[in-house]
């Protein structure tokens, strides 16, 4: 019992758990003050209306009028922008409508912006209502016109022949009309204008002149019937308008639709303009005036738009009515609403899955961007971005340019792509081009830089497994960021934001092996405890290696100092850079050299070393064999000074070491390249090694997972008990054919001895030594590395640690 | 072997991922369902006339579909017998089969009301032929769809005779009755409708004797016909409308019963405008102006072109003491198109709202009141109270029909011009008798109370003003209006109380913040009274009034520093405002500052040379 209240404190005090129970306490706050809240959750189809008109103006008086959309109880202007720059705007509103004016004396492209929502609406008509008596106020509506010829003759003799047995009834008489209209009238493209006696006599009419047909009978039998005008809001974009008709029937005008078969209903998209026989735009003449309508719908939780106005309780807390302060619209609203989520998404798939991205939030930028075009169109026109930066990297690479310039040359060729784009197809699409901004330019030139990087290095699966992983981050993030039932309930219950927050933090705490890791080392898990990424960071690197002593592991010069002060022997120093006077002091020490190797001092994973094998008559020789002028090197000790492979971006200092020459046992295994062995200290304790001996594959470099064979070493004995390449277990090297199961270690006893000294010298709790054995020097600590990695575990065929209890680890 | 971690291990954490996903992307798509129909508006027909298909006969089919042939042939000629001889159907049937066809012709026509043509048929035959062969409720309506409304008459009083139980004979000539202003004969038609129809039909003969009765004013007939009708269609809405009408006009029933009524036509059937405006008049008449601004605001939006409610509207606005409301409202009917007499009312109402008194006065010498409608008798009984001619308001509210909504709102705007006039006795005479009659109106017993207390009688407005906050604990006018006659009595802490409890509601209501200063500043407490003001200041800071509230409460506290700092205020923005300079020397007064305080009088009198109270205080200061 007692235990189980100790267990429980030690839950509750937790900072997740509290954060939940906050987050609870306020949600049921909430509920009990507004049980209905999330009725309001319900998707509504906004419409993104945009009209756009130009003219020329031939510097005379101008003037534009047209009809602007008004909320009524059917359709709400959420917002409106009007742009129209040296134009005088002014908009008037009477029963017909509202009346959008343009005047001034130089031609200007007029852009009327409006996001819209709209409802159907609909009638049922009682068939016993009668044909309504006349009324002095509908006068008006019972009219002929010129277009709608009422008393025409042939009006009438129409009438005659489609009148319904029962005249008087309103529902049929309106019903006959209707049938006959949108039944026998054929439907034609005519632009003009129709009268309803044209459109009679042709059998053939547009909208306007259907409408007019529909209002001159509707008229002549008593029923007060107008032409409305608007246009139907369908995506993309058009110049067409749409003409329908409304009869009043008991102070409600009933809309009818006899071209698209609609009766007393109007569907959502109708936008209503104005009432009347109007013509939607008129203006000066001979201007040249064209115009068109682009749409654009798009659902959106009602709660981001939607707000129970002077209500500035708890009750009616809304997160986006407050965001609205900020000016940002509905969408964009919606979508920092969702930042937190998209990143507990971007976690969860990094540190529970294990997916590998380009970037760690650059993911979630994008799919924030690909809200305004579309996943697809926005993955391919960042995919078309990036492939362009990679090009435009590829080519600056060759101009031989230093990092930092390169970078700022492909924001600035990423920025004229957008230019031109613009230029040849941004007036001639709907697509809004502006939002391309939201891509994130310079992530974009980092990402090029980074995959002509592994490009190079010809990691092409790890551009696949961060391409796959990038792809999936981003399209989860934009399922997150696209979600109206998310968005709806972040702005209504903007406390759960507490429980996103508590379950970053829960995973910041979790230790769990990663979901692919479950694979990566799926030929040991029978073989005991598996240390995974989370495990090591939290329970290793976190709790064992101080932030301090981890910043001298990554500084070479700081770390060889102290070894030497500890008697390890290290490599010697040829020279130190720190500033640009120091670089020709350099070059004179190394062109006395035969071989070196220049190394970034903040530098990891092997970016930015340099390896000059030797000298001839046309210069230095690399390890590729390529020849290497002396300028070349003193670029190459600028970037380095510059920052461009340090960790963390900051100014860094080049290091020279002498060129070493592996032991001649190591060569009896591969003899090229330079093989280590990495031992991993626990407190002092080795607690696994291996020898990492270079392959053709791996480029004669000792990176495993470029495919260099990895060696496990009996800490006992020194000798090798296991050998694999990229996780496949072999018995010998795969190009000299060596036998390595067996292989004794030179040195064994005093590399071990060499490793402890090592962690007194850095006493990092949790490290990793790399040791090299120099065929003159013997074993020379290369460096020592606060952050080792796991995958020592697959070449040993078990996990890190043999003892999990003493260890204090826990199982995955 | 991992189970020891087995539910929070990624495997485990990634089902319930998974599993989350798929509940949002359920609920995902539940919510964006697009639901493309709407709910539909029902709207129900309103007792019109009947109509019956005339396809009754029992004629051959054969025969019917030649006369059907031959009108859809006959593009608009005149029908004529030898028109159908071309019908071998027709010429080879005997001469009274012929009959029957030529019959049939002519009430397909009605039908269609195509009524010349029918009438040209069907007045070929005599009256007793038509009646013989079924024609005679055709021949009638044709009439009647000719306008020939007495022919139409005798039509279908020869037609109800022969055929006493036709059900739709009845009912539309008793239509046609009531339209021609016969309504005792209408109601006799309709006792015998009511006897012979059953179901809806009884209902709605019930319904149109009720109407009938109504038009005559036999308001308690009508109520209990409607309320038989009811009894056989209880949803329909008009009708309920129309029973609500008549129980508003009878003593016997109480105004909640009368609500209830107009809330059940309105439930029964929503949106309809002509029963939000019925409702809304009612509420109107009897001075419960702001039950009434929710329901004149959805007939505006139902029904935007009646300008006629919309002018109502804007009387209400006026009542319920809403002048800049009712200013925004005239300036949109102004926009819209309006015809001669709704011009003249929008006029009188444009007068009374923006006009002076001059032009008040000029409006009203060109009226003619005597042959004006209700509104636009009430408008000029408002211009008239404009000009302070309360004789000829009064005389012409007189005028009003006893069943009149203006009734009541004429009676209270005049007694609201005699109290601002000072002439509270009159007043008072007029407010007993509105609330004897209108008990539930707030505002009624609010000017009662204030009336009442400018008569000196306190303990009397203190209980009009109880009335009006138990009917309307919400305004600002009536919260402020009690805690005043609470004060009066002497019972402040309670006058306190209310006006917290209406700034619960609305924290920055100028009105009620200024009144629980001036509630602090009887009690001496100008410290609290101060902070009040200041908010009021902030709330308005171009109020002159409040400044010089806020200052007077200062020198009241002692503090004419600080009140010559907010007097200059208002000096910066109005120099010639003498009242705040005449506080303004005072405080310097008090001060010890008399060179100042003198030379601050000296500028009054140099703007108003007239001014006493600074002839007076130069006079002692210099004696």
């Amino acid at each position: 019992m007692k235990n189980m209240i100790v267990i429980f404190a030690r839950s509750v005090v937790k900072p997740g758990v509290l954060l939940c129970v906050a987050a609870a306490a306020l949600l049921t706050m909430h509920f009990r003050q507004s049980p209905q809240l999330l009725s309001e959750l319900k998707a509504e189809t906004l419409y993104d209306f945009t009209m756009t008109m130009s003219f020329d103006g031939q510097n005379s008086d101008l003037f534009v009028e047209t009809f602007l959309p008004k909320s009524d109880g059917r359709q709400e202007i959420i917002r409106e922008t009007i742009r129209s720059a040296e134009l005088q705007f002014d908009d008037r509103a009477d029963s017909n409508g509202r009346l959008g004016v343009w005047t001034g004396s130089k031609s200007s492209d007029i852009k009327y912006h409006s996001t819209i929502a709209l409802q159907p609406l609909s009638f049922d008509l009682d068939p016993s209502l009668s044909v309504p008596a006349s009324r002095a106020d509908t006068q008006v509506y019972l009219q002929a016109t010129q277009g709608i010829q009422v008393d025409h003759d042939e009006i009438t003799e129409l009438w005659n022949q489609i009148a319904p047995s029962q005249a008087n009834h309103l529902v049929p008489v309106l019903q006959s009309i209707y049938f006959y209209i949108n039944e026998e009238i054929e439907t034609a493209p005519f632009t003009g204008y129709t009268d309803a006696i044209t459109a009679l006599r042709l059998q053939q009419a547009s909208c306007n002149g259907k409408g007019r047909l529909f209002v001159a009978l509707a008229r002549k039998n008593g029923i007060p019937a107008r032409l409305v005008g608007g246009i139907i809001l369908e995506d993309g974009s058009k110049r067409t308008s749409h003409q329908w008709v409304e009869v009043l029937v008991q102070d409600h005008w009933i809309p009818i639709d006899p071209t698209n078969g609609h009766f007393a209903f109007l569907p959502a998209n109708y936008l209503k303009l104005y009432v009347g026989d109007k013509a939607l735009f008129t203006h000066t003449p001979n201007i040249n005036f064209d115009f068109r309508f682009t749409i654009d719908q798009q659902q959106t939780a009602s709660a981001l738009f939607r707000f129970e106005e002077n209500d500035q309780s708890f009750r009616s807390l809304n997160a986006a009515e407050l965001m609205k302060l900020t000016g940002l619209n509905e969408k964009l609203i919606g979508v920092f609403l969702m930042f937190p989520l998209a990143a507990l998404i971007t976690v969860f798939l990094r540190n529970v899955i294990g997916l590998k991205t380009f970037g760690i939030f650059m993911p979630m930028l994008v799919a924030a961007a690909c809200i305004q075009t579309g996943l697809f169109t926005g993955l391919a026109v960042f995919g078309g971005v990036v492939a362009f930066a990679f090009l435009g990297e590829v080519w600056l690479g060759k101009l031989n340019l230093l990092k930092i310039p390169r970078l700022a040359s492909i924001i600035t060729l990423v920025t004229i792509l957008f230019i031109v784009l613009l230029f040849y197809v941004g007036r001639e699409t709907s697509f809004e081009f502006g939002v391309l901004a939201l891509f994130p330019v310079v992530i974009i030139s980092f990402l090029a830089e980074r995959i002509h990087k592994m490009a190079s290095e010809r990691d092409f699966v790890g551009i696949l497994n961060s391409g796959t992983g990038t792809l999936i981050t981003i399209s989860c993030c934009f399922a997150g960021f696209s979600s109206v039932t998310l968005q709806g309930l972040f702005a209504l219950l903007p406390e759960l934001l507490l429980v996103v927050l508590a379950l970053q933090i829960v995973i910041g705490q979790w230790t769990g092996m990663r979901l692919i890791e479950y694979f990566r080392f799926r030929k040991i898990l029978c073989n005991g405890p598996v240390v995974g990424i989370n495990q090591r960071n939290l329970d290793l690197v976190n709790r064992l290696n101080s932030t301090e002593l981890l910043s001298i592991a990554t500084d070479k010069i700081e770390t060889k100092r102290r070894l030497r002060l500890a008697g390890v022997p290290v490599a010697n120093d040829l020279a130190v850079c720190r500033t640009h006077q120091d670089i020709n002091k350099m070059m004179d020490i190394i062109r006395r050299q035969n071989g070196f190797a220049m190394k970034p001092n903040y530098g990891s994973q092997g970016n930015g070393i340099l390896i000059i094998t030797g000298q001839d008559e046309r210069g230095f020789i690399d390890s590729n064999g390529d020849v290497v002028n002396s300028i070349d090197i003193s670029r190459h000790a600028c970037e380095i000074l510059a920052g461009s492979y340090s960790q963390d971006g900051g100014e860094d200092a080049v290091l020279v070491e002498p060129l070493l020459r592996q032991h001649p046992a190591l060569n009896a295994l591969a003899d090229f390249g330079l093989s280590d062995i990495r031992l991993i200290l626990k407190q002092g304790s080795i607690e696994a090694a291996m020898l990492r001996v270079p392959t053709s594959m791996s480029d004669g470099k000792a990176n495993l997972h470029q495919g260099a064979t990895g060696l496990a070493i009996n800490i006992d004995t020194g000798r090798v008990t296991h050998a694999s390449q990229k996780g496949r277990a072999i018995n010998s090297h795969p190009d000299t054919g060596a036998q390595l199961i067996g292989f004794q270690v030179p040195y064994w006893s005093e590399i071990q001895e060499i490793a402890k000294l090592s962690t007194e010298a850095v006493p990092l709790g949790y490290i990793g030594v790399d040791i090299c054995i120099d065929a003159v020097r013997g074993p020379l600590v290369l460096e020592v590395n606060g952050r080792p990695g796991i995958e020592i575990q697959n070449v040993q065929g078990r996990g890190l640690f043999q003892d999990v209890q003493t260890s204090e680890l826990q199982y995955a | 072997m991992h189970k020891k971690r087995r539910l929070t291990s990624a495997p485990a954490l990634s089902i319930l991922a998974i599993l989350a996903i798929g509940g949002t992307m359920w609920t995902e798509s539940e919510l964006r369902q697009v639901d493309s129909s709407a709910e539909a508006f029902k709207i129900v027909s309103d007792d019109g006339a009947e109509f019956e298909l005339s396809d009754n006969s029992a004629l051959p089919n054969d025969l019917k579909a030649a006369v059907y042939r031959y009108i859809s042939q006959s593009n608009g000629d005149a029908f004529t017998s030898s028109g159908l001889q071309g019908f071998a159907e027709y010429a080879q049937s005997g001469p009274e089969t012929q009959k029957s066809v030529r019959i049939y012709l002519g009430r397909v026509l009605a039908s269609k009301k195509r009524f010349d043509e029918a009438k040209l048929i069907l007045s070929a035959f005599s009256a007793k032929e038509r009646q013989r062969l079924g024609a005679s409720f055709a021949f009638a309506e044709t009439l009647k769809g000719l306008g020939e409304t007495d022919a139409a008459g005798a039509a279908y009083y020869a037609h109800i005779s022969q055929n006493p139980s036709h059900q739709a004979g009845h009912i539309n000539y008793a239509i046609l009755l009531s339209d021609l202003n016969r309504h005792q004969e209408a109601i006799e038609v309709l006792e015998r409708a009511v006897e012979i129809t059953s179901g809806d039909r009884k209902g709605k003969s019930y319904s149109l004797l009720g109407i009938a009765h109504m038009a005559l004013g036999d308001h308690k007939a009508a109520e209990s016909a409607l309320e038989q009708s009811i009894r056989f269609r209880p949803g329909h809405g008009p009708t309920w409308r129309r029973l609500a009408i008549a129980r508003a006009h009878l003593e016997n029933f109480s105004q909640t019963e009368i609500i209830s009524t107009f809330q059940r036509s309105d439930a029964v059937a929503p949106g309809n405008a002509s029963t939000k405006q019925a409702f809304s008049n009612y509420y109107f008449s009897v001075g419960r102006f702001d039950d009434a601004l929710p329901l004149y605001s959805d007939v505006s939006k139902i029904a935007p072109e009646k300008i006629q409610e919309i002018i109502q509207r804007a009387y209400n606005l006026i009542a319920s003491e809403r002048p800049s409301a009712a200013r925004r409202l005239l300036k949109k009917i102004k926009t819209q198109r309006v015809s001669g007499l709704e011009k003249q009312q929008v006029k009188i109402l444009d007068t009374v709202l923006n006009g002076s008194q001059a032009q008040a006065l000029k409006l009203l010498e060109k009226l003619d009141s005597r042959a004006t409608s209700g509104a636009t008798k009430f408008g000029i009984i408002l211009a008239s109270l404009k000009v302070g001619d309360f004789d000829n308001a009064q005389s012409l509210a007189q005028d009003f029909d006893e069943n009149s909504i203006f009734v009541g709102p004429s009676k209270f705007k005049i007694a609201r011009g005699l109290h601002r006039a000072g002439r509270d006795a009159d007043a008072l005479a007029l407010l007993e008798e509105l609330v004897a009659k209108d008990s539930q109106s707030p505002i009624y017993w609010l000017y009662l109370s204030r009336v009442r207390s400018a008569l000196k009688k306190p303990q009397d407005a203190l209980r009009a003003a109880e009335r009006a906050y138990a009917l309307y604990p919400e305004s600002g006018h009536i919260a402020i209006g009690y805690s005043e006659a609470l004060s009066m009595v002497g019972v402040r802490a309670r006058a306190a109380e209310i006006l917290f409890t209406y700034l619960e509601m609305k924290p920055k209501d100028r009105r009620a913040l200024s009144a629980l200063a001036d509630f602090y500043i009887a009690e001496d407490n100008f410290d609290r009274a101060e902070q009040l003001l200041k908010i009021v200041h902030e709330l308005q800071a171009d109020n002159s009034r409040v400044v010089k509230d806020l200052a007077r409460v200062q020198l009241r506290a002692d503090r004419a520093a600080v009140a010559i700092q907010t007097l200059g205020k208002i000096i910066a923005q109005k120099p010639a405002d003498t009242e705040a300079r005449l506080m303004r020397a005072r405080a310097l007064e008090r001060l010890g500052d008399t060179k100042a305080a003198m030379s601050e009088y000296e500028t009054i009198l140099k703007l108003d040379a007239e001014n006493e109270a600074a002839k007076t205080e130069l006079h002692r200061i210099g004696g």
